[in-house]
């Protein structure tokens, strides 16, 4: 049984004759341990085809018309708000593009990455009520550990015993420093009482991947993880992607526009336009050999190290709005290699040759 | 050598205000000390990492940033010691083009107020047709529809913004732009035709750019001549080819070891770059770049390198570059 498995995804924003169809009949599997690269431009559902693994987005306005997400076989769509908790973070995390923005800024991340060990590591959970009962009958060292915040009576205290925050476990602390030297973060322990405003963009992205990782899930989703970062730090974060892979397991499915992270990172990709998936293939396959004329547009229009300064092959035109897709294939205003049925059918996405998929038929 | 446009040390330095009375104690060197020339319709590409002072050094040479020191001679003047009309006149013949198309147009000016602004405040035109002929032609040069001038930005894509800010720069016919970013907001497919346009523009009109970029993929491609910014300073300058092919300084060689190629063989060997970029209150005493520097040496600790000319239009500034 595939770790993940979309199947026929159709989701939709707004409603009744205004409704666009976001993402139209997407069907992805990533097995355990594999990585996964969704590739394509700005508005072509990639983004939003991975919000609904954990189903993040909120409904209205997005609406599913369709399809399932299994996740270890369990339909997604269709679980309720517990067990939409459990999974989300437990089985599934995710890493977003602005670090700074997914952050919070009025919290210390070593606070910010034990919420996610509360929620979801029940063994450190008993470990450190035994350390609040401790605590309670010496509590004069509590209050400042507090972050600041008193460590109030009524129910902001009760829930905040509940949660177990403001506590100081031991083992949480040695995990939390565990965690963060796991990402790459020199001399942690320092760290951990930085807000994020005291780290640079690739700490903040590391801090981000340490709060991911606090569950041990199965899969990891990266959305556009390196986009915001320099050069040398995006190679360190892909190396660390890749390294976390490598040893713990994990599957990444990642989401970039950049076809340079793919053969870097990636074992399968697929590429998305006005969503739809139009090439699914293995990324030595696809990036050797592009079948796709959407692909081969993307592949040439990026200027290459090394290769001197002829002309850039642009892609004419830009990306279609939802609301007013062409017809029969979606890329055919833009495509090089139109025919002239092109406009009439729209075209299916066929196994061109074993594992390979193209949405073209002229895929030859 | 005739260069259009020649700096000369130049420094752009940022106090730092501390405590009650706000007593200036340090200094920001955004810019340090750089110099180089740019002849009419080159393009001189200037890459570096954030916060190495690209779009400090690309602002001081308009003169949107006021330098610290230095001179930077634009067509023989003096343009840091300008003032007034004089000042105005020569900075008609160089324009800037901004990285966010999103937040460089006024909302609230229509395509054609944007691009006839220039046009008005440096008196382009004697009469409204002629203005709006103008206008239009520019637009059509850019490849934005001319009817399209009644049009608000909000209605255009980010590609088509960007052609916007381009035709707004060619307004007052310039003779060297300065280009910060202009890519890197765009999305793949659209970047090769901003990129293709400036090409264009650039062999029509003989206009010099200073492109400066991230990117050394896109860098590489637009530019003759490339250079490398680390913490203020210029750690290599080298014809585009030569610097891609033989880079000097191992700061060079591991950004470009670091950009990720396409290609189903790309998990190949890289230099990855500990840490981030310090601090450029603190700079590291010695070379800038030791700290990450894969084969810094003692001395490199102490003794600044200077930029020298290691072959013939090949400038690294390290001590270990041959």
């Amino acid at each position: 049984m595939p770790l993940l498995e979309i199947k026929n995804l159709k989701l939709e924003f707004g409603s009744g004759g205004a409704a666009v169809r976001a993402v139209d009949d997407v069907s992805l599997r990533v097995d355990a341990g594999e990585t996964v690269c969704l590739v394509g431009e700005s508005g072509c559902g990639k983004s939003v085809t991975a919000l609904s693994i954990a189903r993040l987005l909120p409904s209205p306005p997005a609406r599913y018309a369709g399809g399932e997400v299994l996740l270890n076989g369990r339909d997604v769509l269709k679980m309720s708000r517990a067990e939409l908790r459990e999974i989300r973070g437990g089985v599934v995390s995710y890493v977003f593009q602005e670090p700074a923005s997914s952050l919070n800024p009025v919290v210390c991340v070593g606070n910010q990455i034990k919420e996610a060990l509360r929620l979801h590591k029940p063994a450190i959970r008993r470990e450190t009520n035994r350390a609040q009962e401790a605590r309670e009958l010496a509590p004069s060292s509590f209050q400042e550990e507090n972050g600041g915040r008193p460590a109030g009576s009524g129910m902001a205290g009760l829930k905040d015993r509940l949660m177990g925050r403001g506590l100081v476990g031991g083992a949480l602390d040695s995990e939390v420093v565990r965690l963060l030297e796991r990402v790459g973060i020199p001399a942690p322990e320092s760290r951990i009482k930085n807000y994020p405003y005291q780290l640079s963009g690739g700490m903040q992205q590391r801090v981000m991947i340490a709060m991911a990782l606090a569950s041990r899930p199965q899969l990891l989703i990266a959305d556009e993880p390196t986009t915001a970062l320099d050069v040398s730090i995006q190679a360190q974060i892909i190396e660390l992607l890749r390294e976390l892979n490598q040893q713990l397991g994990m599957a990444i499915l990642l989401i970039t526009h950049n076809l340079g992270i793919v053969g870097e990172i990636a074992d399968r990709v697929a590429v998305m336009y006005a969503g739809q998936i139009v090439e699914l293939a293995s990324a030595t396959a696809l990036l050797r050999r592009p079948r796709h004329p959407y692909t081969q547009a993307l592949m040439d229009s990026v200027p290459k190290l090394g290769v001197g300064t002829r002309r850039l092959r642009a892609i004419p035109g830009t990306v279609p709005q939802l609301n007013a897709l062409p017809s029969g294939c979606r890329f055919h205003p833009r495509c090089p290699k139109v025919q002239f049925d092109c406009s009439q059918h729209a075209p299916a996405l066929v196994e061109a040759e074993s594992k390979r998929w193209v949405r073209c038929p002229f895929w030859k | 050598m005739s260069a259009l446009l020649e700096v000369k040390n130049l420094k752009v330095h940022f106090p730092v205000r501390h405590g009650l009375v706000s007593r200036v104690k340090q200094f920001v060197k955004a810019v340090d000390d750089v110099s180089f020339h740019i002849a009419p319709g080159e393009t001189l590409g200037l890459v570096g990492e954030s916060g190495c002072g690209k779009t400090t050094l690309g602002g001081a040479i308009v003169r949107l940033i006021e330098p610290t020191a230095g001179s930077v001679l634009f067509e023989g003047a003096d343009i840091t010691r300008l003032k007034g009309a004089e000042l105005r006149a020569r900075r008609r013949r160089m324009q800037m083009i901004f990285q966010d198309p999103y937040g460089s147009l006024n909302p609230r000016m229509t395509v054609g107020e944007v691009v006839g602004e220039a046009i008005d405040i440096h008196r382009l035109a004697d009469s409204p047709a002629a203005r709006k002929q103008r206008i239009a032609g520019l637009l059509k040069s850019v490849g934005v529809d001319p009817p399209h001038e009644q049009r608000y930005p909000h209605e255009f894509s980010g590609g088509q913004r960007q052609r916007i800010g381009i035709a707004r720069a060619l307004a007052v016919e310039p003779k060297l732009i300065v280009c910060d970013e202009p890519v890197s907001a765009l999305d793949v497919s659209v970047q090769a035709q901003i990129i293709n346009l400036l090409q264009d523009l650039q062999a029509e009109r003989r206009i010099a750019y200073l492109f400066i970029a991230h990117d050394l993929a896109v860098v590489e491609h637009i530019s003759r001549r490339v250079m490398v910014m680390y913490l203020g300073k210029v750690v290599e300058m080298a014809d585009a080819r030569s610097l891609m092919e033989s880079p000097k300084h191992p700061y060079t060689q591991a950004l470009l070891s670091a950009v990720p190629v396409i290609g189903p063989d790309s998990r190949r060997q890289r230099i990855i770059l500990p840490g981030d970029v310090p601090s450029p209150i603190h700079p590291p005493g010695g070379c800038p770049f030791h700290p990450r520097c894969p084969v810094a040496e003692p001395r490199c600790r102490t003794e600044v390198p200077i930029l020298r000319e290691l072959k013939a239009g090949h400038w690294a500034a390290c001590h270990l570059a041959k």
